[in-house]
C-alpha cells in the first residue's frame, strides 16, 4: 500500500445568499457530524474574497469542495 | 460565480456542486456547460436536504478523488513530518463538528457573545464552566478588536468531548501578545492572561498576517 489515498474533503465552502438555506445546510452538516469544516459566504464577492484570501478571509483554507447556490444575484 | 471559479487556473480544479432551488433546464445545462461538477435541486425541507448533503459528502468526501490542497499553500510549516498512525485507531482525523463560524467587529461583539453562549449550551456546556469560557473568549475577541485590526473571526468546534474556540485577527503582531502576568492596572493588556486563568488552556499562533488564539474546554461527563 502506498500513500496514494484519496485526498480527504476537509474544507467545504458554501456560497448562498439565503440565510434560511445557509442555516438548513449547516444544520444538515451538524446532524451527520461530517468530518469537514463548512465555511459560509453570502454572495459571489464574499466567496471570491474567501477563495483569494482577501480580508477578512486572510487565513481561509483552500476549499476541497464548493457548494454554490445558483439563484444569487 | 461558477464561471469565475472555473476560469481561474488557481481555482478551477476545486469541485463545485451547484445546489439551487432552480429546476430550470436552462440553468441545468448552463451549469454543466460552465463545468459544474454536479447540479442538485435543493429541497425545501430539512430531512430531504440532510439526505442530499450526506450524499454529496459521501460522494466527494469518501468516494470520488478530489485534487486536495494546492502544494504551495498548505501544511503549516511544522517540518512536514506527519505523526505516525496509531494502529489502534481507525485512520483519518477525529471528527470535528463546526458549531459556529462568525466574523466580528467591535459592533458585533455583544451578539457574538450571545451566539457563543447559545451554542455552548446546546453542546452541553452550562453554568460556571460556560461562564468562564465565554468570559475568556470575550477577552480574546475584545483583544482582537483592540489590537488586531478592529475585526476578526471566531470559530467554535467540537472534537469528541472537547470544545475548541479560535479567535483570529489581523493585528500587526505583538501589540496584544504577552500572555504572562498582566501589567499592573492596565485593563487592556489583560486579555490573554485572563483567558489563560479562566480556561487553563490557551494556545497562541502568531503569523505575519495576524494572531490566532485558541482556547479549549472539555464538556462535562454525560449524565
Amino acid at each position: 500500500m502506498s500513500t496514494a489515498l484519496p485526498a480527504p474533503v476537509r474544507e467545504v465552502l458554501l456560497v448562498d445568499d439565503d440565510p434560511g438555506d445557509r442555516a438548513l445546510i449547516a444544520e444538515a452538516w451538524s446532524i451527520h457530524q461530517l468530518p469537514a469544516r463548512l465555511h459560509t459566504t453570502v454572495d459571489g464577492a464574499d466567496a471570491l474574497a474567501f477563495l483569494h484570501r482577501q480580508p477578512p478571509y486572510d487565513q481561509a483554507p483552500r476549499p476541497d469542495l464548493i457548494l454554490l447556490d445558483l439563484n444569487m444575484p | 460565480m461558477l464561471a469565475e471559479i472555473k476560469t481561474d487556473p488557481r481555482l478551477c480544479a476545486i469541485p463545485v456542486v451547484v445546489l439551487t432551488t432552480s429546476a430550470d433546464p436552462g440553468d441545468f445545462t448552463a451549469s454543466y456547460t460552465a463545468h459544474a461538477n454536479a447540479y442538485i435541486t435543493k429541497p425545501r425541507d430539512l430531512t430531504d436536504l440532510s439526505r442530499i448533503v450526506l450524499g454529496i459528502y459521501r460522494f466527494f468526501g469518501e468516494t470520488a478523488r478530489v485534487p486536495g490542497p494546492a502544494p504551495a499553500a498548505e501544511h503549516d510549516g511544522d517540518g512536514g513530518v506527519s505523526p505516525p498512525d496509531d494502529p489502534d485507531k481507525v485512520p483519518g482525523p477525529r471528527p470535528v463538528r463546526l458549531l459556529l463560524w462568525q466574523p466580528f467587529t467591535a459592533a458585533t461583539v455583544a451578539p457574538l457573545r450571545h451566539a457563543l453562549t447559545a451554542r455552548l449550551a446546546a453542546a452541553g456546556l452550562t453554568g460556571d464552566a460556560a461562564f468562564d469560557f465565554v468570559a475568556a473568549v470575550h477577552e480574546l475577541v475584545t483583544n482582537a478588536v483592540r489590537h488586531g485590526g478592529g475585526h476578526g473571526r471566531l470559530e467554535l468546534s467540537l472534537q469528541e468531548r472537547t470544545l475548541i474556540c479560535s479567535i483570529s485577527d489581523h493585528g500587526r503582531g505583538a501589540s496584544g501578545l504577552p500572555a504572562g502576568p498582566p501589567p499592573n492596572d492596565r485593563p487592556g493588556g489583560r486579555g490573554l492572561y485572563l483567558a489563560r486563568q479562566l480556561t487553563g488552556a490557551l494556545l497562541i499562533d502568531q503569523r505575519g498576517d495576524g494572531v490566532t488564539a485558541t482556547v479549549t474546554v472539555e464538556l462535562p461527563a454525560a449524565g
